[in-house]
């Protein structure tokens, strides 16, 4: 067998160690875990001592690497599981899941544009945004996209329906409302209702929950759904493909609606029966004006219905027509009933005059009927039904109370109902419970409850209420309003066939809602009883699902649901965005006055504006990051996007391994004599280097952050975190001085106004032509060096940074435009990981662990293990280069004697 | 003759005209181009293609030259940086050459570039068509050079980095001859009492790779040697070793490796050397070490920088700093007893003669003292703490006079900090204020410039020792000259390019590790020996090296000899044979073309990048249509 | 516009209704320039569409002759690009591109071509904005300066003809070949090289090179005098007549006396120079 040598980090150091190696005929797998190879060279602009294109010299090395026929590069993956000796060790390598084909994709950056995220641009130091689905640097290897999706949003995992709330979210932000109301249609049919009367779990969910208030994610459907609507932008899609197969629909209700939608889309010929003479089934007869108007209700429905979509109103099954006849002229049906019953109190006085159940109640003021209700009111229950009733004989003039068992924690309605309710006047009576409804003459006097107290929690988890003996109490009312459930109303379905659960529900096959009879499926409130209206969605798209896959012949088995997607959490968003979130406060919408919701049924809460959409949207902190609202693919050329992509794990077996993972730049904000990320106009020498570079986030211009001017005095100060024991590197970085010195000059390059002054310890300038660079700098460039320590303040006023240091002893101090901080420069993060992974040692300060660091550099205690580059102490790049060399002829010499290569 | 080549066989060219999705397409009528492509001379065929690069558009290439017996390509799409490879292994494995495809760039120049301008955007990529289309008609095929390798190297220097890299390549299976021109292995570092950073004496630590080399069946040792001439080139090298007192020896090799060292500068006239005894250089001390033969000390200083940066040479010797760190750390621990001389303790404390710091220091202090609470231990209160907390527990005075400390990286700064720990003072002078070595009753004494108090000051010590930096060896010209290898300006052999090849000469063949490349430490020079040996590895284990077929190419009838050629070529690529006519050598030439362009006699072509080639691709530009 | 009146002037070719758009052409070399021009486009960095670019491995490639060939076929401008001094993938191959630029410009000079239409360039392979930059100046510098004479006027012609065979003289690409090394590295004395005497010599020697070429260019059309060619070339006729005798001793022209005339001279037909 032919052996191999793996190689892990594709900077320099593994790009120089896998060349070597590969050009000897040895077969190479070099490991990098960010979606391009290049290193943290790939981000310097300039090389000292000559000034050298950093890219211009790097990227044909990164293409001769990728090319070669003896390496094997991966990207995005990392390395778990070593195992093995020298000659044969074991290794697994996975390959995260990029989700672009780096064969097919050409790098056009078509994608990119598409993308509504936008996230700090790692490569550029943060300083400008990037897409979700992105390259880091245009000069990337593989010259492939990588769309960067740690898991799902919280807010999409929690979406009942399925939606990527996420997505919409971002799309809004980005100002592609037309795109996000495409996407949330391909879940939720009616995006301006569902926003409106939602429970919103996605809410619940939001990470900014635990930061400030949750994105008001449903506010922001709502808005959308309107704004395009409104903006004339919402055309009804073209249907590609003319199926002739039936569908018959029984109820216009959220799931029968949505069903008939997907249905319609796919082709098919669809027809709803409805009972009653309105489309919306509970969300015309159960919600009230206002909370969600009628007009925008009939508009949604209206569009959909636009899709080829018959509706015949006033068709009750089971009464105009039966299921068998159905069934005869279609080639499936859908029950969509709904759960329009009321559920009874049973207690006694259950029918005297003046008691009106909720959902009847509801129903016959949606229908503009004259109900008569008293000047006192009571509503039984807790859930949105009583909101609802409550709010609704409020408005019509009585005095509301509502009586429900437990306390106001555990009640089901919708908060932001409650509160409605609360705020227009609507008493409560917590922990009662009616007992009898006691009459006179035949109409109601007054309730008696009984107080209740919180036992253990029942099978629900809420606590389970215990009547309190002898604490019976009366309540004088007119009117009692229960609204504690409703059922389906099956009676008159009239099939005996259809199997029934012990609940009085449809029975179906929970994977994919067929109902025992053939050809009939059900869902919405009539299988579950009574629910969300997005739950309800999804069950009609689950329906339209299995419904097109029966009718394509193909075999209607239920599919599971993956959603084994990592749900990303505060700490993975923390973690990512190297510190805390920002706290922004929640947009609240505006709400109609007090005194006028009390007399009218005009819409409470009023819809976002166009900014204060952009402005709630703009708080979203883009979890994914990826949004997944699947905009890019449609824009992909060739194809090259497949969210199905899976983390994919590689066993190697090399013969030889080679470390060469690099550093990372420490971050000088915890060291506040800098001001880093205090005051504007300091920076870290990297972010420095992207800034002067001519592909960077300035586009080479040397700017202040406070004002975009370009500054004319710059301070270079040394050292920053590294000789310094305090902060745990007493070491010396090696290449910061002549990194400053190349930095000062290439200052004075792009201006000829700008004049450097650098602070430092000890100018170490001691490789081969780095004194005469730092000559040349002072004698041409009229760069200054003070030997000195240095901190940073800032002039207020002019927001340019004041450097305290001296000389001689005394304190001295300068003003400049901007300063450049060289800071130090650490081991990665994982290095512990992988060291433990491998056996390997740590210095005290982090780096790999050469054990004869003299004659013997770069060969790790664990033989078959070499070092190359910075991960292994201090070096610059041409060091790097030539341990990489090193590394590869000790890989070299244990192929040779172990008899493969 | 490369001139009427194309006269006899009428070309027969394909063309391939990529939409890239709409990338071009979007901004350029490719239909059109394609349709123009077809009209031109000897296109025999041309189509377009949604992604030229993508499965099916490889395919039609393949299956196109096939049904129209095509004899050259032109892909027009992206760029040939990263995609000419792609489409040229295609035609490769359709059988046609890879240097008979052209490609023309219709994206990157532009139809990204000309997002507004269609119409003209088509235009030009009709004339980039036309352009490639003429270049493609004066191609020809070409091979590719493969030359034999001699599987076994050369390495010029005994010393650490030498045996580093032999005993590499020996280990890799490879025979290597070692030539070392003193009459033992060891090189600089044998001669040293102890080395940075381990307590071993440097005899103990080197000796375990000196073993390893003797041990090493794969290693012929010639020692007293020199390399007298060397003919060839990569992978056949003729080398002739002299060695003294014996017949000289022929061998062959593939690759050459450069570690042939350095020495330390002699600092005639500087700093009072040679007019006292007790100034010496730092490598006379490690010697002085050696022989146990150091005076009775009470106070040393050292002199840093004594001919480098800006005196006698320019540059940084790199190693100095850290020689006297450690240096000074094993007088202060009197390491090995090295200061037999002083071991009555007692009596060095007795004598010493401690400085009263002057008032106005004290002033300061107070302000040192405030920092250092501030910022922890800065680079001059450390200094200035030597100063205050008395004398060292050896006894002995220490002090550094240097310019700047460079100690980098994680041992040598924390071989600095343990110094200062021990009361060693670093004391900073400017260039313009170099300390003065002088006798004052006859006793030694150095008197420098306070930084910090702005004033001459004076201190007596027993001895001075100068640190002066590496210089090339005597002999680098000569080898420089028998390999064809270059000498950097400050003597030291110069590498390929100072970042990314480090340890290559631009001659491919021939490699450099250790201090003959500029001054380094035990450390760098062996991690740079064994990378030479890697790079060396290269065409050792390959046993050939195929060149592109990109190089110049000399018409033998027009060349006189003059030699301009070989001057400036910077890969030695070119060489007069016998004759007097410059040849060239394949496998060195990487075709950048100087050559071509320079030789007066317009005898020298370069293949696939001919005149005719690019004269007719750059005229078909301004063909009016 | 300014070059519309020239066009008139001197355009035979030019149809008076078609927009004069000015031909340009750009060598690139493979590794950076090549490669700023690729960010360029990667960025979509906008510029004039009338550069065509062809890529040589290195700048130091563009011979004289080919950069004063493509002068010759009737480019409005020529773009050299290459890595940035000290960048040379080839190490010092843009050090000589430089030196022979300097040569083409002093040809172009004697030719009576403005010098701006020659632009040597350093682009990185991270400068893609530069490049958009330099391309859009270039070609608004090759609009003012108008439509290029060689394809309208003869006597123009001729003249760049001239150059171009004056650059291939071997006088000038061994003085030129060696002039980089020479000031980098001193003479094969080992003596330094004053830059400024050498840069006086090339200075005589191209001027003396072109009028010899012009010379042998405008009597190879028709055997002339003296006189005749000082006229003509507004060259003081002793200097002619200098040029005339090396010519004679070279073998690269003769002279011919039509009787009754002054004597006249032609050019030697070579074989293969016809």
């Amino acid at each position: 067998m032919k052996k191999s040598v793996l190689v892990i980090g594709g900077g320099i150091a593994g790009i120089q160690a896998a060349l070597d190696l590969a050009d000897k005929g040895i077969t190479v797998d070099l490991v990098e875990k960010l979606p391009s190879i290049g290193g943290r060279m790939a981000q310097l602009d300039k090389t000292f001592p000559t000034n050298d294109c950093s890219i211009c010299i790097l990227a044909p090395k990164m293409a001769d690497c990728y090319a070669h026929p003896n390496i094997n590069v991966m990207t995005y993956s990392e390395v778990k599981n070593i195992s093995g000796e020298a000659g044969d060790f074991k290794v697994d390598v996975l390959r995260k899941a990029r989700f672009v084909d780096e064969e097919k994709c050409t790098g056009c950056g078509d994608c990119f544009k598409v993308c509504p995220v936008s996230l700090p641009n790692e490569f550029d130091m943060d300083m400008r945004e990037r897409p979700a689905i992105y390259m880091p640097f245009l000069q990337s290897v593989p010259r492939a996209a990588t769309i960067d999706r740690a898991g799902v949003a919280p807010c999409s995992d929690k979406c009942p329906a399925g939606l990527s709330a996420q997505g919409y979210v971002a799309l809004i932000r980005a100002e592609k409302f037309k795109e996000a109301v495409n996407l949330i249609r391909r879940t939720i049919p009616l995006p301006s209702v569902c926003g409106r009367i939602c429970h919103h779990p996605c809410e619940e969910g939001c990470n900014r929950n635990d930061v400030d208030d949750p994105v008001a994610i449903a506010g922001l459907k709502a808005f959308v759904g309107d704004y395009v609507r409104e903006q004339g932008e919402d055309v009804p899609a073209t249907i590609e493909e003319d199926r002739k197969e039936k569908v018959a629909v029984v109820g216009a209700g959220p799931a029968g609606l949505a069903a008939a939608f997907r249905l319609a889309l796919k082709g098919f010929k669809v027809k709803i029966f409805e009972a009653t003479s309105k489309p919306g089934g509970m969300l015309w007869w159960g919600i009230p004006d206002y909370r969600l108007p009628k007009d925008v209700l009939k508009a949604e429905v209206d569009f959909l219905l636009a899709h080829g979509i018959e509706i015949e109103y006033g068709k009750t099954i089971g009464k105009d027509m039966s299921l068998d006849d159905l069934k005869k002229e279609y080639d499936a049906v859908f029950l969509a009933i709904g759960a329009h019953r009321s559920l009874k109190l049973d207690v006694p006085g259950e029918d005297l005059e003046g008691v009106v159940h909720g959902v009847d109640f509801l129903h016959k003021v949606a229908d503009k009927e004259q109900v008569k209700i008293g000047k006192k009111v009571a509503v039984i229950g807790g859930g949105n039904a009583a909101m609802d009733a409550a709010r609704t004989a409020l408005r019509m003039g009585s005095d509301v109370t509502v009586i429900y068992r437990r306390t106001r924690d555990e009640m089901p309605a919708i908060s932001a109902e409650i509160k409605g309710a609360e705020d227009e006047g609507v008493k409560f009576e917590f922990l009662a419970s009616p007992v009898k409804i006691e009459g006179k003459d035949g109409k109601i006097a007054s309730i008696e409850c009984i107080r209740m107290k919180l036992g253990e929690p029942d099978k629900s988890g809420r606590p389970r209420p215990v009547p309190v003996e002898g604490s019976e109490f009366k309540v004088e009312v007119d009117t009692v309003i229960p609204a504690v459930s409703q059922a389906p109303d099956l009676d008159t379905l009239g099939s005996k066939n259809l199997a029934v659960t012990k609940w009085n529900t449809l029975e179906v096959n929970a994977g994919n809602l067929s109902t025992n009879v053939e050809g009939v499926f059900a869902g919405g409130d009539a299988v579950s009883g009574p629910a969300s209206a997005v739950e309800a969605f999804g069950a009609g798209n689950k329906a339209a699902l299995y419904i097109e896959k029966m009718l394509n012949g193909e075999s209607i088995e239920p599919v599971p649901e993956e959603k084994d997607e990592h749900v990303i959490t505060l700490e993975d968003i923390k973690a990512r965005m190297k510190g805390e979130i920002t706290k922004s406060e929640r947009i609240l919408r505006q709400h109609l006055p007090d005194d006028k919701r009390r007399t009218s049924f005009e819409e409470v809460e009023k819809i976002f504006t166009k900014e204060e959409a952009l402005k709630e949207a703009a708080r979203c902190v883009s979890c994914g990051p990826c949004s997944q609202c699947e905009a890019c693919a449609p824009a992909c050329g060739p194809d090259a996007i497949d969210y199905n992509m899976k983390d994919q794990t590689v066993a190697l077996n090399p013969a030889a391994i080679i470390v060469a993972t690099g550093f990372d730049v420490w971050d000088p904000t915890s060291a506040s004599e800098y001001g880093y990320k205090k005051y504007p106009n300091v920076y870290t020498a990297m972010e420095y280097e992207r800034m002067i570079n001519a592909a960077g986030p300035t586009g080479g211009h040397i700017v202040r952050r406070s004002d975009g001017e370009h500054p004319k005095k710059l301070a270079f100060i040394q050292c920053v975190g590294s000789r310094n024991p305090q902060v745990g590197h007493p070491y010396c970085c090696a290449v910061c001085c002549m990194h400053a010195t190349k930095e000062a000059m290439l200052a004075r390059e792009h201006y000829e106004d700008i004049n450097s002054t650098i602070f430092y310890k000890d100018m170490r300038a001691c490789a081969k032509g780095f004194n005469e660079y730092v000559e040349r700098a002072k004698s041409d460039y009229g760069v200054s060096y003070i030997n000195s320590d240095a901190t940073v303040q800032e002039n207020a006023e002019t927001h340019n940074p004041v450097v305290v240091f001296d000389i001689g002893g005394k304190q001295q101090s300068e003003e400049f435009d901007a300063v450049v901080l060289a800071t130090t420069l650490v081991p990665r993060k994982d290095t512990v990981e992988l060291a433990e992974e491998l056996g390997l040692k740590l210095t005290e300060f982090g780096f790999f662990e050469s054990p004869d660091s003299i004659l013997d550099f770069g060969r790790s205690e664990v033989p078959g293990v070499y070092l190359a580059g910075y991960c292994a102490g201090p070096a610059d790049i041409p060091e790097s280069v030539a341990q990489g060399s090193s590394a590869a002829a000790k890989a070299a010499e244990i192929l040779a004697n172990s008899g493969g290569g | 003759m490369p001139e009427d080549t194309n006269i006899e066989k009428k070309p027969r060219i394909g063309v391939f005209i990529c939409h890239c999705g709409s990338n071009i397409g979007g901004f350029v009528d490719v239909k059109a181009v394609t349709e123009y492509a077809s009209t031109l001379p000897d296109v025999v065929y041309a189509t377009d293609n949604l992604y030229t690069c993508a499965e099916d558009g490889l395919n039609n290439i393949k299956e196109s030259i096939k049904e129209h017996n095509l004899d050259r390509v032109v892909v027009s799409s992206c760029t040939p940086r990263t995609h000419a490879p792609l489409f040229q292994r295609t035609c490769e494995a359709a059988g046609v050459n890879k240097y008979m495809f052209t490609f023309v760039n219709i994206r990157e120049h532009c139809s990204w570039v000309h997002m507004k301008e269609k119409e003209k955007a088509t235009q030009k990529a009709k004339d980039l068509v036309r352009m490639g289309v003429a270049r493609a008609r004066f191609l020809e095929p070409q091979e590719e050079t493969k030359i034999d390798v001699t599987p076994a190297a050369l390495v010029v220097g005994g010393g650490v980095a030498g045996m580093t890299a032999a005993l590499s390549l020996a280990n890799m299976g490879f025979p290597v001859h070692l030539v070392e021109k003193e009459k033992e292995l060891g090189g600089f570092v044998k001669n040293l009492h102890g080395l940075m950073m381990t307590k071993k004496s440097a005899n103990e630590a080197i000796q375990p790779l000196i073993d390893k080399v003797n041990a090493q069946k794969n290693i012929t040792q010639y020692v007293n040697s020199h390399v007298a001439t060397v003919e060839g080139f990569i992978g056949n090298y003729d080398v002739s070793i002299g060695t003294e007192g014996s017949e000289s020896k022929e061998v062959k090799v593939g690759a050459i490796i450069v570690a042939t060292g350095a020495i330390p500068l002699v600092p005639e006239g500087l700093f009072g050397y040679k007019e006292h005894p007790n100034v010496v250089t730092s490598m006379e001390f490690e010697e002085l070490c050696n022989k146990k033969e150091i005076p009775k000390l009470k106070s040393v200083a050292f002199i840093q920088c004594a001919g480098a940066r800006g005196q006698k040479v320019s540059y940084c010797s790199r190693i100095c700093c850290n020689v006297a760190i450690k240096t000074a750390i094993n007088i202060a621990e009197n390491r090995d007893n090295m200061l037999g001389a002083t071991e009555e303790k007692a009596e060095a404390e007795a004598g010493q003669v401690v400085e009263e710091p002057a008032a106005e220091m004290k002033a300061e202090d107070e302000g040192l003292e405030r920092r250092r609470r501030r910022r922890g231990r800065g680079r001059r209160e450390a200094d200035e703490a030597a100063d205050e907390g008395g004398a060292p527990s050896s006894g002995v005075e220490i002090t550094v006079f240097n310019r700047d400390v460079m100690a980098y990286g994680v041992e040598h700064e924390l071989e600095f900090n343990k110094a200062r720990e021990k009361r060693v003072k670093f004391i900073r002078y400017l260039p313009d204020n170099l300390p003065k070595v002088s006798t004052k009753d006859g006793k030694l004494e150095v008197g420098y410039f306070h930084e910090t108090l702005k004033m001459e000051r004076t201190m007596p010590v027993d001895m001075v020792i100068l640190s002066t930096p590496l210089v090339s060896q005597p002999d680098a010209a000569t080898l420089s000259q028998l390999l064809k290898v270059p000498l950097g300006q400050d003597g030291f052999f110069q590498e390929a390019h100072v970042k990314l090849r480090p340890v290559d000469f631009a001659t491919d063949g021939v490699y450099v590790c250790g201090t003959c490349r500029g001054p380094a430490d035990i450390a760098e020079a062996a991690s740079q020996a064994s990378a030479a040996a890697s790079r060396a590895a290269i065409p050792l284990a390959n046993g050939y090296v195929q060149a592109e077929a990109l190089t110049s190419r000399v018409d033998e009838t027009k060349c006189t000899g003059c030699g301009t050629c070989v001057e400036v070529c910077p890969y030695g690529a070119l060489r007069k044979n016998d004759d007097g006519i410059s040849e060239v050598i394949v496998a060195a030439c990487k075709g950048c073309g100087c050559c071509g362009a320079t030789c007066p006699e317009g005898a020298i072509t370069m293949t696939h990048y001919t005149d005719q080639q690019l004269l007719a691709e750059a005229k078909a530009a301004l063909e009016e249509v | 516009m300014a070059q519309k009146h020239h066009t008139a002037h001197h355009g035979k070719k030019h149809e008076p209704d078609k927009e004069w758009e000015p031909k340009i052409v750009g060598f690139l070399c493979n590794w950076c320039s090549y490669a700023g021009a690729d960010l360029c486009g990667v960025s979509r960095f906008q510029y004039p569409t009338n550069i065509r670019l062809v890529r040589v491995m290195c700048s130091t490639r563009v011979s004289p002759h080919l950069v004063l060939d493509v002068f010759e076929a009737g480019a409005d401008g020529i773009l050299i690009g290459g890595c940035h001094l000290n960048d040379c993938h080839y190490m010092t191959g843009n050090f000589h591109t430089e030196k022979r630029v300097e040569l083409m410009k002093r040809l172009l000079k004697e030719a009576g071509i403005d010098e701006g239409r020659l632009r040597l360039e350093w682009v990185s392979a991270s400068e893609g904005e530069k490049f958009s930059k330099v391309v859009t100046e270039f070609t608004e510098g090759i609009q003012k300066l108008g439509p290029s004479k060689v394809r309208s006027d003869d006597m123009m012609k001729a003249k760049v003809s001239a150059a171009d065979d004056a650059s291939q003289t071997f006088r000038l690409k061994a003085l030129v070949g060696k002039e980089f090394n020479l000031l980098s590295k001193g003479n094969a004395y080992g003596e330094e090289v004053d830059a400024e005497k050498l840069t006086g010599v090339i200075d005589v020697a191209t001027q003396d090179e072109f009028e010899r070429a012009l010379i042998l260019e405008l009597a190879r059309i028709r055997p002339m005098s003296v006189k005749q060619l000082g006229m003509v070339m507004d060259v003081p006729t002793d200097k002619i007549l200098r040029h005339i005798v090396l010519l004679r001793q070279n073998s690269k022209i003769a002279m011919e006396h039509p009787e009754g005339f002054t004597p006249v001279y032609k050019t030697i037909a070579i074989g293969g120079e016809q």
